[in-house]
């Protein structure tokens, strides 16, 4: 396969011989230094190939064995270029798309992330780029070691990096620390205390003395687990008393909304386009107004992911601030909005929401809207136990 | 009777067959005789006959041949 496109490249002849004895002149072009092959011996001619510098010193093979050569067919490359020499556009456009796929070769058309899971894969890939790893770059001008060294100064929160280079494909590698434990502090005694009103569903006391059992009902402040224990002797000692609490909560979320709110009205649009390639941004424009508001990119895709070809577009806009008067419905529904996000901070960790109920209630000049949210959650809280 | 080859024997006339397809011959002196249906070979001591059909000689370089067609039988004559 190689062998026969390096001949291709090379070009070579097929050639006939007539007459004599073709077996004499196969053994001299062999003595000769001439390399055969696709020999073919029909009986009357002897078909074969060979390069076209061999072909020039066979005429002493064949006078020697009696036989006559003739030429049937010129192929490779040196015979098209001759042949085509008046098409001198489709050899330049042919060279230049040689040439380009050789240079693009050589540099990154991708770049991977693998291995993050708390820093973000875009921040990395920001931080590649500032030490010259991005789309376009030669390989060659990558000095990975280096760059490796450079992200681990950087992230104080990776223990190993290595970059890889695939073909065109730079992998970023990397492994992150593992956070150390927090050292819960037990020597300052402490007692565990509700933070929210509610009835208990769950105790789970670490350690400490258990106060309230489930079904019991408390309010905030109230002592849950109490880090006064007793000694074996009856005396007491206080210690850092630690555990959960779960319990059926009900909070109450207030949310608002004007009916006349000032807004951003976008009065302008556009879309700037760019042709994009390895890395490099051609703008397809001449003026755009307005600033960017948001961006695409539509990329040419191969089996094995997207190439770094395609068309990049960024939409414009102008915002003018205008007074709007809203709907009914739209204060509502943009005061419930507020609860949504206030429920959003309140109920973070370890809760689970059983229910949620609004009211909305509206006036001359905006609409309240109230919720009810009943969840399950952890009340547990540390309060500092006093000792004189 | 020898009937162990010495290395230099071994090295000079190695014999390659590859199913009845293709047979790759090293140590060829020349081509004796030559055409669709049988090719003889000078292996120097001995020759080598090769019949078969539509045979053509693949390659021909510093004393390896490879014939390639339909092999029907491989001969050795002194």
């Amino acid at each position: 396969m190689i062998i026969n496109f390096l001949r291709l490249i090379l070009g070579f002849v097929e050639f006939e011989a007539k007459g004599g004895f073709p077996e004499r002149f196969l053994n001299l072009c062999t003595v000769n230094g001439i390399t055969l092959w696709q020999v073919q011996n029909d009986g009357v001619k002897v078909k074969a190939c060979t390069s076209v510098k061999a072909y020039k010193n066979i005429k002493k093979s064949a006078r020697n064995s009696g036989m006559k050569v003739k030429i049937v067919r010129k192929r490779g490359l040196p015979f098209f270029i001759k042949n085509n020499r008046a098409r001198a556009g489709v050899l330049v456009g042919l060279s230049l798309v040689v040439f380009f796929l050789a240079l693009s070769s050589c540099m990154l058309w991708n770049i991977e992330v693998i291995g993050n899971e708390k820093i973000k894969s875009e921040v990395l890939m920001e931080s590649l780029s500032n030490n010259g790893v991005r789309i376009g770059v030669f390989k060659s001008k990558i000095d990975t070691i280096a760059i490796q060294n450079e992200l681990l100064d950087e992230y104080k929160d990776l223990s190993w990096a290595s970059i890889n280079i695939f073909g065109t494909k730079a992998v970023l590698e990397v492994k992150e620390n593992s956070e150390k434990p927090k050292m819960a502090d037990d020597k300052i005694p402490m007692n565990i205390i509700a933070k929210k009103d509610g009835q208990i569903v769950l105790v789970e006391a670490h350690k400490g003395t258990n106060v309230v059992k489930e079904g019991d009902v408390v309010v905030k402040g109230d002592l849950l687990i109490s880090g006064v224990t007793l000694n074996g002797d009856g005396s007491e000692k206080t210690i850092h008393a630690t555990g959960k609490v779960f319990a059926n909560t009900l909070t109450n979320i207030n949310g608002e909304c004007g009916v006349e709110v000032i807004g951003n009205v976008l009065k302008t649009s556009g879309n700037k386009y760019y042709l994009y390639a390895l890395g490099g941004e051609i703008p397809l424009f001449l003026k755009c107004k307005g600033e960017k508001l948001y961006k695409g990119e539509n990329l040419l895709k191969s089996t094995s992911g997207e190439l770094p070809f395609g068309v990049k577009w960024e939409y414009l806009g102008e915002f003018q601030e205008t007074e709007i008067e809203l709907t009914e419905n739209q204060t509502a529904l943009l005061a419930l909005f507020d609860c949504v996000k206030e429920k959003r901070e309140k109920f973070k960790d370890e809760c689970e929401v059983l229910k949620i109920s609004y009211i909305k209630k509206f006036t001359d000049d905006k609409t309240q809207v109230k919720c009810k949210v009943s969840a399950k959650e952890n009340i547990a809280e540390e309060k500092e136990i006093f000792v004189e | 009777m020898k009937l162990k080859p010495t290395k230099e024997e071994i090295v000079k006339g190695n014999i390659e067959l590859y199913g009845n397809k293709q047979i790759i011959v090293d140590g060829c002196k020349g081509v004796i005789d030559y055409n669709e249906d049988y090719l003889k070979l000078d292996l120097g001591k001995i020759i080598l006959k090769v019949t078969g059909r539509n045979l053509v000689i693949d390659s021909y370089i510093y004393e390896q041949v490879d014939l390639k067609g339909e092999i029907v039988s491989v001969e050795f004559m002194n």
